[in-house]
């Protein structure tokens, strides 16, 4: 590997529009034709060819914010790259709008600007991710004293960015995303880059002039869908817990972290029961499930969590953990405590290889809320993280359901 | 009784090969997008309580912080992939190393509890139990025998007697 810092000159190469979009649109045809769930109406969606523009804090493009609509309804947004140098050409894929305005955070941010004292120009505005993926209305203004100056604001809550530039303390300011980030791991960038171009190209070929369509997903699914057996098969399956299963709800299910080395069934049982909507601290939980020094048993974890529901969960304890298992609770959209040798974790999705080669068994994973590592601070410790149902040795469950 | 495990272990380039490919996999996820722009770090080994070498932790960044991680277990497969709890939406709170915390600060959390007449090890990441319960240990010693085990993790430090196990019975 070469020692050389790459630099802006080198690496730092803008993105059209026009040629965003292209990926833009793969990205929203792949994921429909892929079968990822809440993506179904992404097959016959357009997607707007005026993108919003996102500057980096240098003052380069950054990001296209494409809208995805079905006839005038907005469904989601794809974020795509406005430089190579961020490598992968698209970035995210939001369901449903932005939740903030632009018109409504650029006017926040002019009336901030007047607060000032600072004299504004109307016209000089334009967003910047400051942070990534924090955005801010940079507005342009000119104060007295100082000359031109401008102001950050962030979308959300119009909060002003007060520290940034690359002499401020990192953490505390905001930054370059090009010259930070991506410049800098600028060899590697390339090639992604490079490898998602040549399949654009070949993803081309395969669809001709479908592509961009988005009127005919029955011709065009089976063209970008893995298709042995010749039928068309989602490569994964999955699916998670939901507090509203009639809504995209973007949390589906909470992690808390353990507050002390042995709360791991305790924290588990806190993501459970509030789950449920019975909502105790952790001391009380650990009272209830009768923890000592050294944890807590799964017969004390099935009492408490049947007494503080007063009875209004039925705890069931099941040593012989199957993946079968959790995927049907997960499908009746139950979390469950996942017991592995001597640690309890919370368990609120499955996913499932669909396709694999002759010989092999399919990939199963489980989506884990795992409250290590522990912390005093909830909110501010434990992981999230899908795991190879193979990698560890399942002990046991513990379903818990409405009485 | 211990067995020998003749199976190669995988090595760094392995093992973070078989990293890129995972995130690329999860990144459709809505929680694990920013995979996407990131970027792997240097594989951390993790250690049995005995010290053998179990499995890879290969940290995620996002510029010079750390805010997921991939497991490869020893056969080279990934074993989990996912994000720490740490403010998801603020990451210049994440830590900047995949362990929470490194071995200066864990010698330095567990110098304090060590007694006068005891000496202290070189901490060595391991996972007390089963993969994912990670921790620095320091291992203590009094007139040459081993006394104290000392955890210590990003959020506070927890013992045991040194060669105690993990009691499985409990969670």
């Amino acid at each position: 590997m070469s020692s050389k810092r790459s630099t802006r000159s080198e690496f730092g190469e803008p993105v059209e529009p026009t040629a965003a979009r292209q990926h833009a649109v793969l990205a929203v045809r792949r994921v429909w034709a892929g079968g990822i769930p809440d993506f179904e109406e992404w097959g016959f969606a357009n997607v707007d060819t005026e993108p919003l523009i996102i500057h980096d804090l240098n003052g380069a493009r950054l990001f296209y914010d494409f809208n995805v609509k079905v006839k005038k309804r907005i469904v989601g947004v794809v974020r795509a790259s406005a430089d190579k140098a961020v490598g992968s050409p698209v970035i995210s894929l939001q369901l449903g709008p932005h939740r903030w305005s632009v018109d409504d955070a650029t006017e926040g941010a002019m009336k901030e600007v007047e607060r000032s004292g600072a004299r504004t120009d109307a016209t000089e505005t334009s967003l910047v991710c400051y942070c990534y993926p924090k955005i801010a209305v940079r507005a342009g203004g000119a104060n007295t004293e100082a000359g031109p100056a401008s102001m950050l604001f962030d979308v959300s809550d119009l909060k002003p960015v007060e520290r940034y530039g690359a002499d401020e303390m990192e953490g505390v300011s905001s930054y370059s995303f090009l010259d930070e980030v991506a410049i800098p791991e600028g060899s590697l960038r390339r090639s992604r880059w490079e490898a998602a171009e040549s399949d654009l190209e070949a993803s081309r070929d395969a669809v001709s002039e479908d592509l961009d369509k988005g009127t005919a997903p029955a011709t065009l699914q089976p063209k970008l869908a893995p298709r042995p057996y010749h039928r068309l098969i989602p490569f994964y399956s999955s699916n998670t817990v939901k507090f509203a299963p009639r809504c995209n709800a973007p949390e589906v299910f909470r992690l808390y972290a353990q507050q002390t080395n042995v709360y791991c069934a305790v924290a588990t049982g806190q993501m459970i029961l509030d789950f449920y909507k019975y909502h105790f601290d952790q001391p009380t939980i650990a009272a209830a499930m009768g923890t000592g020094a050294y944890g807590t048993s799964n017969t004390g974890q099935v009492n408490g969590y049947e007494s503080l529901s007063n009875n209004g969960l039925d705890a069931t304890y099941d040593n012989t953990a199957a993946w079968s298992e959790a995927k049907a609770e997960i499908d009746a959209n139950r979390p469950l405590k996942s017991g592995i040798p001597g640690h309890a974790r919370a368990c609120a999705g499955w996913k499932r290889q669909n396709i694999t080669l002759i010989g092999q068994p399919p990939k199963r994973w489980l989506k884990i809320y795992d409250p290590w590592p522990w912390n005093a601070n909830i909110c501010n410790g434990g992981a999230v993280y899908w795991e190879d149902w193979d990698s560890v040795n399942h002990t046991n469950f513990i379903y818990v359901r409405h009485a | 009784m211990k067995g020998l495990n003749l199976e190669p272990f995988p090595t760094k380039n392995e093992v973070t090969r078989a990293a890129a490919k995972a995130i690329e996999t999860v990144s459709l996820d809505r929680d694990l997008e920013w995979f996407r722009i990131a970027s792997l770090g240097e594989p951390v080994l993790v250690r049995t309580l005995s010290g053998d070498p179990s499995y890879w932790l290969i940290p995620v960044r996002l510029k010079t912080r750390v805010g997921g991680f991939v497991r490869v277990m020893r056969d080279g497969t990934v074993g989990a992939v996912g994000r720490f709890g740490v403010d998801p939406e603020h990451p210049h709170n994440w830590p900047t190393t995949v362990t929470g915390i490194d071995a200066e600060e864990a010698s330095r959390q567990a110098s304090q509890l060590i007694a006068e007449d005891e000496q202290a090890s070189e901490p060595m990441f391991v996972h007390d139990g089963p993969p994912g319960r990670e921790a620095w240990l320091v291992t203590t010693f009094i007139a040459g025998s081993a006394a104290r085990w000392i955890f210590v993790t990003s959020g506070f430090t927890y013992e045991r007697r040194a060669g105690e196990p993990l009691d499985t019975d409990l969670e």
